[in-house]
């Protein structure tokens, strides 16, 4: 009786949270940016970017990433110098990898929340004399609560069941870039169908705990 | 509170990602390995973890084309153990290795029908199957030979034939009645206890000899573990394991 | 007292406001004039939440904006309140929390709780703003502005939704904030017969213009 690896499923725990939590905070500057600026040329085609990664097939993202993180090119040059490891095949450049295959499920619904906001908070908080930073923190952000953790809960969703993006990036390096979508299929390849039931299931129980933390927070907000 | 609850989970979970990250840094060394011989591979890590406590293997595998375009796309491997002779002399070409190629087993292909009703020989090949699998011989030694064995039996590719990443696909879509028949590794039938009824051994007469090799990689240069493990490879405890893994050494 | 001068242009589909002004503001001046005219947009001009073609405005000799000189005081720092139309508490914090939102750092608790009382707050200040009525609302909302110490008070017509008892005891408190606070106001309000007893001055504006100016005796 093998004893099972979860090793994998702890990886794409952590690349998951991860990545939400970066996204979270790359992703309500730029959301609040889209929301608050009128429809031009420039929103347009930033919109046109962010929503790619829905379109292009993970296998090309994945491709063009891996060739953006070769030591020689820029990226995975900048990353040497700074920091000295490869980007390749290593777990930041999955975190990269994630933040850019997922930017659309975190951007997508603060943004709407923000144009539900509308003006009028923001105009009665400029009346009462408070700066724009308390605005942000006091009004803005906790009355679109619900639209940033609509669009943590999909982040999160969406990075645990990445593939293709991983695979080409990642290498499959077990402790490293190895996730559980990867693993299972190389258990699935070993027709070791034991583990993989075994590991799916956990993997679901635990994907399923934190979804139902996050959606029954989101609940609380709308009473 | 709901809050509480959700605070205490994301904590859990912190601390189990915590557990995993503050792993001891002990000798750890990746081995990309050809999928026909990952199931071999597990068995001798086993033992050579067994004898050096001090190292842990990880095996990465894939199929060899792919493992060859990770390595010069830098992927941090060890050690490469390939199903063929061709990528490791490519990899030695731009000097990427520290010692020549060793071969480390001889590979056979064998067709396999699972619950044939006839005896399989030459022939039945011109028989009406459906789906018949192989590895995509872009990708994969053994697909690259079984090609050249269809076109010695002088057999057409069909729009029904269905290609497998890497070997291991190839037997899945076997198993899993996708394919009627298809061309395994003798490895994989012994691992899998095939019924002798239900393959045939390709004979060598039909496809070129292929010639395992591994090498070791300059990863490795300073690394204990990494050069233990390749001069193991070399021992006849391994070549004992490798035989009886359905390889000619 | 407070002097209120200056030039709007902004231009319209439906009209121009074309809007010359230079009065002493004590009391409660109101503004009265058809609807759609130009009303609001003056006030909210006057507060900063709507900028002008071009046009500028002078408080007490202290220039706030000008667009020929790029001077454009951003609306939290011009200390103007503006109590609008539709009455809009934060939904996430309770009344106090509300109340507490503005509070000018020179408050004192005094001012606070006579604010409170003068506004018949005490019992629902530990309220959800979902859970108030109508009136309730409004209330806070005026408390909300004052607890700013604002040099002036403008209001959108805050007297629209309320029933005739309702509408009698706000402009009461009005006037009551106004002399106790000494509060200059400028109210936009339709129903002139019931405010000639609280104001000083009738602002008429039609067309984006003030057509006259009525003291009231």
């Amino acid at each position: 009786m093998q004893s099972i690896n979860f090793q994998p499923l702890y990886l794409s725990l952590q690349l998951a949270l991860i990545s939400t939590i970066l996204l979270i905070l790359i992703g309500i500057p730029i959301s609040w940016w889209l929301s608050q600026t009128k429809q031009n040329k420039t929103k347009i085609i930033i919109e046109t970017i962010i929503a790619l990664p829905l379109v292009i097939p993970p296998t090309i993202l994945g491709f063009y990433l891996l060739l953006l993180f070769n030591q020689h090119n820029i990226l995975g040059k900048i990353w040497f110098i700074i920091i000295g490891t490869k980007l390749a095949f290593s777990f930041p450049g999955l975190v990269i990898a994630s933040c850019i295959y997922s930017l659309p499920f975190i951007i997508q619904p603060i943004q709407l929340a923000f144009e539900k906001l509308g003006k009028r908070p923001i105009e009665q908080a400029l009346i009462l004399q408070q700066s724009k930073i308390k605005i942000f923190f006091k009004i803005i952000i906790p009355l679109s609560k619900t639209g940033i953790i609509t669009g943590a809960i999909l982040t999160f969703a969406h990075t645990l069941g990445e593939f293709g993006v991983v695979l080409m990036v990642g290498g499959n390096i077990p402790g490293k870039t190895q996730v559980i979508s990867i693993a299972i299929y190389e258990l699935v390849e070993e027709l070791n169908y034991n583990s993989t039931h075994i590991l799916s299931i956990i993997t679901i129980a635990i994907s399923s705990l934190i979804l139902i933390a996050l959606f029954s927070l989101n609940n609380k907000k709308t009473k | 509170m709901i809050k509480n609850k959700f605070i205490k989970i994301l904590l859990i979970i912190l601390i189990l990602l915590k557990l995993n990250i503050c792993n001891a840094k002990d000798n750890k060394i990746i081995i990309a390995v050809s999928s026909n011989f990952l199931i071999t591979i597990k068995k001798i890590k086993s033992k050579f973890e067994h004898e050096h406590k001090k190292c842990n293997l990880l095996i990465s595998s894939d199929s060899t084309a792919n493992i060859y375009t990770k390595i010069i796309n830098e992927a941090p491997f060890h050690l490469f153990i390939s199903a063929d002779k061709k990528h490791p002399l490519l990899l030695e070409k731009k000097n990427m290795i520290l010692y020549k190629p060793v071969t480390y087993a001889i590979g056979k292909i064998v067709l396999w029908i699972p619950n044939s009703t006839n005896k399989i020989k030459k022939k039945i090949i011109r028989t009406n199957y459906k789906n018949l699998s192989i590895s995509n011989p872009k990708l994969s030694p053994y697909g690259e030979k079984t090609a050249i064995i269809l076109k010695n039996l002088k057999i057409k590719s069909k729009s029904d034939f269905i290609y497998g990443c890497n070997i291991s696909q190839t037997f899945n879509f076997i198993l899993s009645k996708n394919s009627e028949i298809g061309f395994i590794a003798l490895s994989q039938v012994i691992n899998h206890n095939i019924k002798k009824k239900d393959f045939w051994k390709i004979p060598q007469y039909l496809y070129p000899i292929i010639e395992q090799t591994l090498v070791l990689l300059d990863n490795s240069k300073n690394n204990k573990c990494a050069n233990d493990f390749f001069n193991y490879m070399k021992s006849e405890e391994v070549k004992n394991i490798i035989h009886i893994s359905g390889y000619k050494i | 007292m407070i002097n209120l001068k200056g030039f709007y242009y902004l231009k319209f589909k439906q009209f121009t406001l074309n809007i010359t002004f230079n009065f002493n503001n004590k009391g409660i001046t109101f503004i009265s004039g058809p609807s759609g005219t130009g009303k609001t947009t003056f006030l909210k001009c006057i507060a900063g939440l709507i900028k002008p073609n071009h046009g500028y405005l002078i408080i007490n000799n202290k220039i706030i904006q000008n667009s020929n000189k790029n001077i454009f005081t951003p609306v939290n720092k011009r200390k103007i309140g503006l109590i609008f139309q539709d009455t809009y508490l934060f939904p996430h914090i309770n009344v106090i929390e509300n109340l507490k939102f503005g509070y000018n750092k020179d408050i004192t608790k005094d001012y606070i709780e006579k604010i409170i009382i003068t506004l018949k707050l005490e019992k629902i200040l530990n309220r959800m703003v979902t859970k108030l009525s109508g009136g309730e609302k409004q209330r806070v909302a005026i408390a909300q502005v004052l607890l700013t110490k604002p040099n002036i008070i403008l209001l959108d017509e805050p007297f629209t939704s309320q029933d005739f008892n309702m509408r009698k005891k706000i402009i009461t408190h009005l006037n009551i904030i106004n002399k106790k606070f000494s509060i200059p106001m400028l109210c936009i309000c339709h129903r002139i017969n019931e405010i000639h007893d609280f104001g000083k001055k009738i602002l008429y504006i039609n067309n984006g213009k003030i057509k006259h100016v009525e003291n009231i005796k």
